[in-house]
């Protein structure tokens, strides 16, 4: 007789094996990236011109206002800093520019490009600030930083003779990275 | 004195308000068109931005018509929108209020008016860059996981609810369908209550027609049981 109350269970119950190893293979990889986020600076996108030619510009000097042209240092190394009277780290790394610029004067052209600047207050800082012993340039319109990849200021690129751009510096620099730096393009 | 969470979230509550009352004053910041109070130098006597010297170099000449009026404006706006603003967290150059932001929207409207197309814009930016400026990478190569994850884990899941709805289905077939008017306990609690016991009156043996035949063995049983508890 078919005993109702006594037939078998047809319904497994427990962990289904399947369904975890493959939540685990879609969970772990998620997981991963984002604690790869979290270690990594959000700001540090890299030089992607990196060993690329410098992109060549036209910019009004501040002292005077003549047009300033890349191409006129043409089988120079260069040196130059985006800076801003508002950016509090700039005031750090101003002297060690401005004597770097002295000691290196023989083999190195410096060049300072003010980033979201106007000329009064660039004047002003440098007075304030002890001088320059390099040019500053004003980039107008800011189409200069955009075309070197620039997102804050200070940053601080090494173009060797060649017109290539080999380093770049993010935030201020010391004494001991100018020096190191300056020889990677000499 | 007030601590811990409260004093953190009456904080957020002031700058939040702050925030609003200087939108409200400054409409030009909330609706992010028009631009005041620029740290830098904008060109004078121009509309357009001049393009530099870099942009014929790394982006060729131009390979379409030169765009202006509105479809120049809005062909500015949907580039704008896909590219990332570099000094903002994942805001795009349309959307964002810095002047970085800025200088980037005039340069695509520049190269817009003078003819480089969409692809062009986007290489010139790249370039300087890196594909960190779009907001949505292209689908290709490793970028690719980006746009397979998302499909995959729907896939997966409709595949589990599917599953799961399945099953239960299954599950609910095997349970034997209890005839109208027989739910649970409605045999036992159909004899008259006699309020002085709690066991139910002994119908062994008497068959109900209106009761399914094959649930008859069942339920003889169940009044068995019950009778041999009770006694």
């Amino acid at each position: 007789m078919n005993d109702p109350l006594h037939q078998p269970k047809t319904k497994k119950s427990g962990v289904s094996w399947g369904a975890l190893v493959g939540g685990l293979a879609l969970v772990i990889p998620l997981l991963g990236i984002m604690l790869s986020g979290l270690f990594h600076n959000p700001h540090d996108i890299g030089n992607a011109l990196a060993d690329k030619p410098a992109p060549a510009f036209t910019l009004p000097r501040l002292s005077d206002g003549a047009e300033v042209q890349l191409s006129q240092f043409r089988g120079q190394p260069l040196v130059i800093n985006f800076w801003a009277t508002w950016c509090r780290s700039c005031p750090l790394e101003h002297p060690v520019l401005v004597d770097g610029a002295r000691r290196y004067s023989n083999q190195v052209q410096f060049l300072g490009i003010a980033y979201e600047d106007k000329r009064p207050a660039l004047k002003a800082w440098l007075a304030r600030h002890g001088g320059s012993s390099y040019p500053t340039l004003v980039d107008v319109g800011g189409k200069v930083a955009v075309a070197y990849g620039v997102y804050g200021v200070p940053e601080t690129y090494f173009i060797d003779g060649e017109g290539v751009i080999r380093t770049k510096h993010v935030g201020p620099i010391d004494p001991q990275t100018l020096k190191a730096r300056i020889e990677g393009i000499l | 004195m007030v601590r811990g969470p409260v004093l953190v979230t009456m904080r957020r509550a002031v700058a939040a308000t702050v925030m609003v009352l200087a939108l409200w004053a400054q409409p030009a910041l909330a609706e992010g068109r028009s631009w005041t109070g620029l740290r830098g130098e904008t060109p004078v006597g121009d509309e357009l931005m001049q393009l530099g010297e870099d942009v014929i170099t790394t982006a060729g000449p131009p390979a379409g018509p030169p765009l202006s009026g509105q479809v120049l404006e809005d062909r500015t706006t949907a580039l704008a929108t896909t590219l990332r603003c570099p000094v903002c967290q994942s805001q795009s150059v349309q959307d964002s209020t810095s002047e970085a932001a800025r200088n980037m929207r005039s340069q695509v409207q520049a190269m817009l008016a003078a003819g480089y197309d969409e692809s062009q814009v986007f290489l010139y930016f790249e370039h300087s860059y890196g594909e960190f400026i779009r907001l949505m990478p292209r689908a290709e190569g490793f970028n690719l996981l980006v746009w397979a994850i998302p499909v995959a884990a729907l896939v997966l899941g409709l595949l589990s609810v599917g599953l799961v709805v399945r099953r239960s289905m299954g599950a609910a077939a095997t349970i034997p369908a209890v005839p109208a008017g027989e739910e649970e306990g409605d045999d036992l609690q159909s004899a008259p209550e006699d309020p002085s016991t709690d066991t139910p009156a002994d119908t062994s043996g008497e068959q109900d027609p209106s009761i399914d035949g094959s649930l008859q063995p069942w339920l003889d049983r169940v009044r068995t049981e019950l009778a041999e508890s009770d006694g």
